[in-house]
């Protein structure tokens, strides 16, 4: 057992241990066996905490998951494996985390979580699982189907959308496997719950169809839609969205998180209309910045008009080739949050007030499996083994990010809201702990032993908005430890809708030897109290090996391939992104 | 927005709860000889409905005659498989009985259920000796980056007051991180300090600064305020790691429960001679309560 959260600054010795008040349990979820969810007995830290955790995981309730080969990795062993255990991946390595997870989600597709109910879980009755249809999606599930989940899915993918083959046939048994999933899910994560030491949230991903549209969709507690919202009956971000503020009252409550803007071909950002920016601004505190299938930080465009070339826009891109740089450009975060300043100028509202989250995209059951030195695939039977990995197919991918939360203590209630109020950074794997503030107090924080007792209160952490009218000259400080590596540089990237354009500047402050501890100030003399601002901090690592090194040295086989490919025996500077904090006035 | 009434209804809860009472009614399957194909029309007329109302009209004569003829096909192709024995030889078929088979045992011993309270603690009793708590310490400390040392080495007794007083000193450099960290366990505080300063903690006495100490951030003057020995973990403590591990070893031994009342039946011989070998052994995951993590003993 393991208190976690305890490092906590308090004035009193040890007020952890009063005995806590019985719950109430008023909020009991429908239609879920409760386990006693206990009184947290650790002691709120004022200064806050840091967690890291995965707030994206696909499990063998994943239809997609399930045909790659991940047969037997349910929400149950998800939620293990965060918390440290060992668990057989497919392909049969056992395989567990170096260090477990404070928080994790378990986020399978809304879609098809009738198919696997009625194809391949126990409840289903005989007749159903020996369908035809249940057959072939076995059959697709093992080397002889190749693995192959496009079948099935392309199948919906009419206009408007319709549901999965044998749901047209058997809509009943459908709505009725759909719900069972989704129960067993909320039942995981119940029983997962460990107040003080992991966290475990509800969540869906709702997969839009062909534009790669993704969002996870997580929960504050066990109150939750009866069945996920989903592109089917939902096809639209609007749609989805509507739906959520319907179905998710109460107690309920949720944010949604973009995902893989950078598949998008540049329309993730894109906002409809002034309805679609009311519900954005209410649910998407969030976007996912990084995870296994590329960076979406930036990207740089060959226009010339583009001066602002940011060489650490080029790191783990997986662009899509048949898309203009300049197209493309606008699907990743950078381009989103100028835009949502824009959308500020112009209407007051901000659909695209969104902080940083990363996270592995795992479809293994395996949240935070994101060490380098220790690549285990992510995709079922397709590469749990060195030389798939290695194909160009599954090169480009990367070992996959975490998110990490700013909180009080350990506690579905804390952690949901440091996501909501965007109080997080996200991290391309490694731990490094980072605060960012902004602050119009002159005194140097850095010279501050107490740090940041002072610029908590008087400053403005990550995901907050600044006063615009507080000074003259806005102060920023990153303070950060690092994980494994030491730290190389740390970047403050400002971004501004100043004389109607749009634009924006990255200030480097580079390591002469590696940093095991920085604190770095940094003032911005062109601050423009009119225009809408915002700023964020990278911290760099220095450069260690990639994933593909390992799998490279792993063989005689892989050697010699990589001996052809020096490409993939690579290092790379891990790093971390915060939150925006933003001045609008 | 496409939006069908029925969909709606059927998110309700107490809707569902009808919906899933009536498909396990419907799909019960009736006993039949192998060459009597019988549907009932309870079966049919449910299927037509469902169709009518995915598609919002009522179905025409030849939409009805079309759904039984392709329930009967799809019988009907199921007993010829039978019949020629398709099902015999076919792996995904075999690893289905299979998986079937062992859920089945699952289900009969309500293994599937999530185990009572009492039975945790019973499992909790049972296994009582391997739930330890690790070493704790609460402390408070001054943090000095890797080439400033001499800063922590300056500092007087009128800066590192002795005893229990747990505010820590404005001295030193900023640190991220809390300086007055509550009692922890020692395997988490080496996750975020490192082996070095946690197993130095452990020599320090109460109330008193030490000589600054490595960690991998820089160096450090510790003052331990509390201490705790590792001592055996209540249930409340592990509760969730003892429910876990026990619904892990109730999934399992209820299939070798199936397993050992099956095998009896079988004369099993392999390569001509006869096999005295039971099931395959496989160890269930068990919890080490020191890392909180699964481990097979």
């Amino acid at each position: 057992m393991n208190p976690k959260t305890v490092l906590a600054l308090t004035g009193v010795l040890v007020a952890a241990c009063s005995a806590p008040p019985e719950t109430p349990t008023e909020d009991a979820p429908r239609n879920v066996q409760t386990a006693a969810v206990e009184e947290p007995t650790c002691t709120p830290n004022p200064l806050k905490d840091v967690f890291f955790g995965d707030l994206h995981v696909h499990t063998s309730y994943s239809l997609d998951a399930y045909i790659f080969g991940n047969h037997d990795n349910d929400p149950v062993t998800a939620h293990a494996f965060a918390q440290g255990a060992t668990v057989t991946l497919p392909g049969g390595r056992q395989h567990a985390l170096q260090e477990p997870l404070d928080f994790s989600v378990v986020s399978d597709h809304s879609e098809f979580m009738d198919v696997i109910g009625m194809c391949t879980l126990p409840d289903s009755n005989g007749q159903l699982s020996n369908d035809p249809y249940c057959l072939y999606v076995r059959w697709l599930a093992t080397d002889a189907g190749n693995h192959n989940f496009l079948p099935i899915v392309s199948d919906t993918y009419t206009d408007p959308p319709q549901e999965a083959g044998i749901c047209r046939r058997k809509p009943l048994q459908c709505a009725v496997a759909r719900w069972n999933v989704w129960n067993r899910t909320q039942q995981a994560t119940t029983m997962a719950y460990r107040p003080c030491e992991y966290t475990s949230l509800n969540a869906y991903e709702w997969s839009e169809g062909t534009d790669f549209m993704h969002r996870i969709v997580v929960f504050n507690g066990e109150s939750v839609p009866t069945v996920p919202i989903d592109y089917i009956h939902y096809p639209t971000p609007l749609e989805m969205l509507q739906a959520l503020s319907k179905q998710c009252t109460g107690e309920c409550d949720a944010i949604s998180i973009p995902h893989n803007s950078n598949l998008t071909a540049g329309n993730m950002f894109k906002v409809s209309g002034l309805g679609e920016a009311l519900y954005r601004a209410r649910y998407e505190r969030l976007v996912e910045v990084f995870q296994v299938k590329g960076n979406s930080e930036c990207r740089n465009a060959v226009d010339p008009e583009d001066d602002a070339y940011d060489v650490d826009c080029e790191f783990e891109l997986v662009p899509q080739p048949l898309v203009l740089p300049s197209k493309s450009k606008q699907g990743y975060v950078r381009s989103g949050l100028k835009s949502g300043l824009l959308w500020h100028a112009i209407t007051g509202i901000n659909p695209l007030e969104m902080g940083m989250a990363a996270a592995t995209d795992t479809h293994n059951a395996a949240p935070g499996s994101v060490e380098e030195s220790t690549p285990i695939g992510r995709h079922g039977a397709t590469d749990d083994d060195p030389i798939e990995r290695l194909e160009p197919a599954n090169a480009i991918f990367n070992g996959g990010g975490l998110t990490a939360v700013w909180a009080q203590r350990n506690t579905r209630d804390e952690i949901f809201a440091a996501l909501k109020r965007r109080e997080s950074y996200a991290t391309s794997g490694p731990r490094m702990r980072v605060r960012f503030y902004q602050t119009w107090d002159a005194n140097d924080p850095c010279s501050d032993p107490m740090f940041p007792e002072q610029v908590s209160q008087n400053g403005i952490p990550m995901g907050g908005r600044m006063d615009p009218a507080g000074g003259s000259t806005p102060q920023f400080v990153v303070s950060a430890l690092k994980d494994e590596q030491d730290l190389a540089e740390i970047h403050f990237i400002k971004a501004t809708l100043s004389g109607g354009k749009l634009q924006e500047q990255v200030v480097r402050f580079v390591a002469t030897g590696g940093q095991a501890s920085w604190c770095q100030t940094w003032s911005d003399p062109d601050f423009d109290a009119t225009a809408p601002t915002l700023y964020y901090a990278r911290v760099l690592e220095a450069p260690t090996w990639r994933w593909s090194h390992y799998d490279c040295e792993a063989t005689p086989e892989t050697q010699a391939y990589c001996a052809e490919h020096p490409e993939l025996d690579v290092q790379i500077q891990e790093r971390a992104w915060t939150s925006p904090i933003w001045s609008l006035p | 927005m496409r939006k069908h009434p029925w969909r709606t209804l059927l998110r309700h809860p107490v809707v569902l709860f009808l919906v899933f009472g009536a498909a396990l009614y419907l799909l019960a399957p009736s006993p039949r000889s192998d060459d009597d194909i019988e549907l009932s029309a309870d079966v049919i007329e449910a299927l037509q409905a469902a169709e009518a109302r995915r598609q919002g009209t009522p179905l025409t004569e030849a939409e009805r005659a079309k759904i039984t003829a392709l329930i009967v096909e799809e019988e009907v192709l199921v007993r010829e498989a039978r019949r020629l024995g398709l099902d015999q030889s076919d792996a995904i078929v075999r690893r289905r009985l299979v998986q079937k088979m062992r859920l089945l045992a699952e289900q009969l011993d309500g293994v599937d259920q999530p185990p009572t309270e009492a039975e945790v603690r019973g499992w909790y009793e049972q296994t009582r000796d391997r739930w330890q708590t690790g070493a704790q310490y609460g402390f408070v400390h001054v943090f000095a980056q890797t080439d400033r040392r001499a800063v922590l080495d300056a500092l007087g007794p009128e800066t590192l007051t002795p005893g229990d007083d747990d505010r820590p000193p404005a001295a030193g450099d900023p640190f991220p991180l809390s300086r007055r960290v509550a009692l922890t366990d020692d395997d988490e505080l080496s996750n975020v300090f490192g082996d070095d300063l946690v197993g130095a903690l452990a020599a320090l006495p109460l109330g008193s600064w030490s000589e600054p100490i490595r960690s991998r951030y820089g160096w450090h003057r510790v003052k331990v305020l509390e201490r705790r020995d590792p001592r055996p973990a209540s249930l409340s403590e592990v509760r969730a790691q003892v429910a876990m591990e026990l619904t892990a070893q109730r999934r399992q031994a209820a299939v070798e429960r199936l397993l050992s009342q099956a095998y009896p039946r079988y004369t099993i011989t392999v390569a001509g001679r006869p096999y005295e070998g039971g099931p395959a052994e496989r160890s269930a995951p068990v919890f080490d309560a020191r890392v909180a993590g699964l481990e097979t003993p």
